[in-house]
């Protein structure tokens, strides 16, 4: 299954294909999700409407860390396969999943001041985050950082299985050590902890938040291709 | 209206993740799209002079 998926044209075709009905899946869920969450649920009782953030922190986090994931197998296969494709799905995910992470940190720190008193604090949930984000800089500038891109791939995509030691810490961070930051909520044994009024609406951003990571990732994989084929184009003599 | 955009006094936090969000997510949707477009432009210009090269160069 996976040869049938790593040849480049066939991949782009397919996500070609889905890439409108992402846009609208991503559109809608979002539009609907954020009126029920600014308009319908209720604040909650201990937080106020300051639960209102909820509806980014949380699907930025989920990507900025499932976005992670995504980065470690592609470093896998990459390093395993040396599959072109893995590299070029990597160099997209890392700049998306950065973004999501920083999304994640600067909307914390904005639920954080209200709440706890304090925009930051060394607590094993911001903190496991943060570096997070700095693992998705490091790859970032490793496959950036060579004359040849190709030469930063394998640095890069090392790095990234590196950093997926980070991914189970930021999840169970919660449960490993006493923090500041709640436990989670959806994800927990015993099913979701959130009255179904704020529960609609955060399973939909979140629906959103997935079509719309999967929507930029395509769209940089077709420039990244383009871009090498741009460049074998050019290098073969007797073309320009 | 404005009770709504006070949000209970908190306004000024959750406008502000909602702002930073749109910034951030606008940027980043902007620019992924612009790269895709620029990089096909550019394909399709070399491709649509590819075709010549040879035969001229013959």
């Amino acid at each position: 299954m996976f040869d049938y998926f790593a040849n480049p044209s066939r991949f782009m075709r397919i996500a070609n294909r889905i890439l409108i009905p992402l846009v609208i899946l991503s559109l809608s869920t979002g539009a609907i999700g954020l009126y029920l969450g600014l308009f319908v649920a209720p604040a909650d009782y201990q937080q106020g409407d300051t639960v209102r953030i909820i509806y980014i922190h949380v699907p930025s986090a989920w990507l900025a860390l499932f976005g992670y994931v995504g980065l470690g197998l592609c470093g896998l296969f990459y390093v395993v396969w040396r599959h072109p494709l893995a590299d070029i799905a990597a160099r997209a995910i890392a700049p998306v999943g950065a973004v999501f992470a920083l999304l994640t940190l600067v909307t914390g720190a904005l639920w954080g001041k209200p709440m706890w008193g304090a925009w930051w604090v060394w607590d094993a949930r911001l903190t496991s985050m943060l570096i997070l984000f700095f693992f998705y800089l490091g790859f970032i500038a490793l496959a950036n950082g060579f004359d040849r891109a190709e030469r930063g791939s394998r640095p890069a995509a090392l790095l990234a299985l590196v950093g997926m030691i980070n991914v189970p810490i930021v999840k169970f961070s919660v449960d490993w050590w006493n923090t500041l930051h709640q436990p989670a909520s959806l994800l927990r044994s015993g099913g979701p902890a959130i009255d179904s009024s704020m529960l609609t609406p955060l399973v939909l951003t979140l629906i959103a938040a997935h079509a719309y990571f999967a929507i930029l990732v395509i769209l940089r994989m077709r420039a990244l291709l383009t871009e090498r084929r741009l460049a074998a184009l050019t290098l073969r003599p007797g073309v320009d | 209206m404005a009770e709504f955009f006070d949000m209970g006094g908190f306004g000024t936090y959750i406008w502000s993740s909602y702002g930073f969000a749109v910034i951030c997510l606008g940027w980043l949707n902007y620019a992924s799209w612009r790269k895709a477009k620029t990089t096909a432009e550019q394909l399709a210009i070399l491709q649509a002079g590819k075709p010549t090269s040879p035969k001229t160069s013959e």
